[in-house]
């Protein structure tokens, strides 16, 4: 993937403390207290930064006063705090790999800085946000911070990805457009209420982190094309917004378009078959370079532009966090509304040929939308040339004990992908070639 | 000699031709050709001698009437023949398959190398 930055949050995804929030808040509240402030106006005083803003406003007192008190509390927090297990890899890994990293933080400055000299952390980031740094409304979970992060470091939203321990640091990743990664192993640190946000990628802990990051890195997106010259640019400019060119193969499976031209110019790989060999041709082709190229994810997508961006990454996560081996992207587990019924019949009376062959039961055994990891990958033999292909990969990765799931995705049918996709016809022959295929 | 006998010839000394032609030409190699004049020869002496040899073969494996003797052997001669076929013609796509499969990454490999080193 073309990451170029990485947005981490600080508290609980990096940096720990003995001391938790909870704790604070209390110090705190007595604090105010102390100060003459009505019990009323402080609640349960979440969040802090805010509530001292409405206790301001309403008694007068001059915020900075106020402010000044939860500094201080969470700057001596910080002196006590601790890196945690594999920050520091992960850090220098994405370092290594040039790609930027950014902090962003709820947390005072003068508290971050102080948790990053400490853990002596400081060198690694290209840019800080703290708190101070923009207005209130554009804290967490907002998206200000993030945004002010990519405008300094000049990154664009789909190539940057959040790394936070919380919901708030989804959903600021969410409405700043970049992807997130939540770290959920981490109790130290982490905020004291929660708020449920479903993010891109989720992982225990950093070593774990470090893992996605180096599959993350080095995924391949194989894209058989034939005669696809009308929808294939549509199909690279997507991926390119998420994808590396160099990451990208397009195999141009003898079209006698200009399909080879155009993918020529996108500067990605391309591999040109010189006759045409069929789908399941172009995907071994595809999937043996992409192999060759050391990647360590593979993404099948098809090129008649029926499959979504977000759906590709949707299909990629299992395989990522390493809970899967392989992923089919369902069209029949998610939403069928625009799926023909003699599509869907078709696609049942595969699923269950390629059911009896795979001994398991995949709801969309014809799906395009596929992903791999390395070691699968190497394992699958594709014999079929056709788009029997697709029932051959479930059935070779079953029989190699892959790990298989399916995660729903919505196909796009257009009036163009109707045409070129599989019909009637070549459901039967998909059927008997199964057959005959396996009786060798 | 019965009009089907006249035409079973003419369709074997056709056959014949072409298949000399093809070996002339180097599209089939001379095992092929043998083959191939082997069976074509076969099929003349049977068109030569029907009725004989279909009452050799009904004695020899009691099949019903002499003709229909002669078209079960036939049958069955040709549907080996197809599966022959089938599994030649089968192979022969795959290593196409691969021939081409290799022929695309190599030439995609070499043009690396040659933008690697037109970049130096």
């Amino acid at each position: 993937m073309d990451i170029k930055a990485v947005i981490f949050d600080l508290d609980g995804t990096l940096v720990g403390a003995p001391t938790s929030f909870s704790e604070i808040k209390e110090r705190l509240r007595e604090r105010l207290l102390k100060m003459g402030i009505e019990e009323e106006l402080l609640g349960d005083l979440t969040p802090m930064y805010e509530t001292l803003l409405k206790v301001s406003e309403k008694t007068g007192i001059e915020f900075e006063k106020l402010h000044s008190i939860q500094v201080e509390l969470e700057a001596e927090r910080m002196k006590e705090s601790f890196l945690f297990e594999g920050a520091l890899e992960v850090l220098e890994y994405l370092k290594e790999r040039g790609v930027k990293l950014a902090l962003v933080t709820r947390s005072s400055k003068k508290a971050a800085l102080l948790a990053l000299e400490k853990n002596g952390i400081a060198n690694y980031f290209d840019s800080l946000v703290a708190r101070e740094d923009v207005k209130p409304e554009d804290l967490k979970p907002s998206p200000g911070q993030i945004q002010k992060v990519l405008s300094e470091l000049d990154v664009p939203p789909e190539k940057a990805i959040a790394v936070g321990d919380h919901g708030y640091d989804v959903l600021a990743a969410k409405g700043a457009g970049t992807l997130s990664i939540l770290v959920t192993g981490h109790d130290s640190g982490r905020m004291s209420f929660s708020v449920e946000a479903e993010p891109d990628f989720e992982v225990s802990d950093l070593w774990d982190l470090k893992k996605l990051f180096e599959r993350l890195l080095s995924t391949y997106v194989v894209v058989p094309a034939y005669n696809e010259e009308k929808t294939l640019p549509s199909v690279l400019n997507d991926l390119l917004r998420c994808f590396r060119r160099e990451e990208i193969v397009v195999v141009n499976d003898g079209s006698r378009d200009r399909t080879r031209a155009i993918a020529e110019s996108y500067r990605v790989h391309v591999l040109n078959h010189l006759v045409n060999r069929g789908l399941g041709g172009a995907l071994g082709t595809g999937i043996a370079y992409a192999v060759r190229k050391g990647a360590e994810i593979i993404i099948t997508f098809d090129a008649d532009g029926q499959h979504l961006l977000s759906d590709a990454l949707r299909v990629m996560r299992p395989v990522a966090e390493g809970k899967a081996d392989f992923a089919v992207g369902s069209r029949l587990k998610g939403d069928t509304s625009e799926m023909p019924f003699i599509k869907k019949f078709g696609n049942f009376v595969l699923d269950a040929i390629t059911a009896v062959f795979a001994r398991k039961y995949v709801s969309d055994s014809q799906s395009g939308l596929r992903c791999f990891n390395r070691e699968c990958a190497s394992k699958i033999k594709i014999t079929c040339d056709r788009y029997a292909v697709s029932s051959e990969i479930i059935i070779e990765a079953s029989k190699h004990g892959c790990r298989i799931v399916e995660v729903p995705i919505k196909a796009v049918y257009t009036e163009y992908s109707m045409k070129k996709g599989t019909n009637v016809i070549e459901g039967v022959k998909i059927a008997l070639n199964l057959l005959f295929d396996k009786l060798r | 000699m019965y009009v089907a006998q006249v035409v079973a010839l003419v369709a074997i000394l056709y056959l014949l031709v072409r298949i000399v032609n093809e070996y002339r030409r180097g599209r089939v190699d001379w095992q092929g050709f043998l083959s191939w004049l082997l069976i074509f020869g076969i099929f003349a002496v049977i068109a030569v001698f029907p009725v004989e040899l279909s009452k050799e073969i009904k004695d020899v494996l009691g099949l019903g009437r002499g003709l229909d003797a002669l078209f079960v052997v036939s049958i069955g001669l040709i549907f080996l023949l197809m599966f022959q076929l089938y599994i030649e013609i089968d192979r022969t796509k795959r290593e196409i398959t691969e021939l081409t499969r290799k022929v695309a990454i190599e030439l995609e490999e070499i043009n690396e190398r040659i933008k690697k080193l037109e970049e130096r």
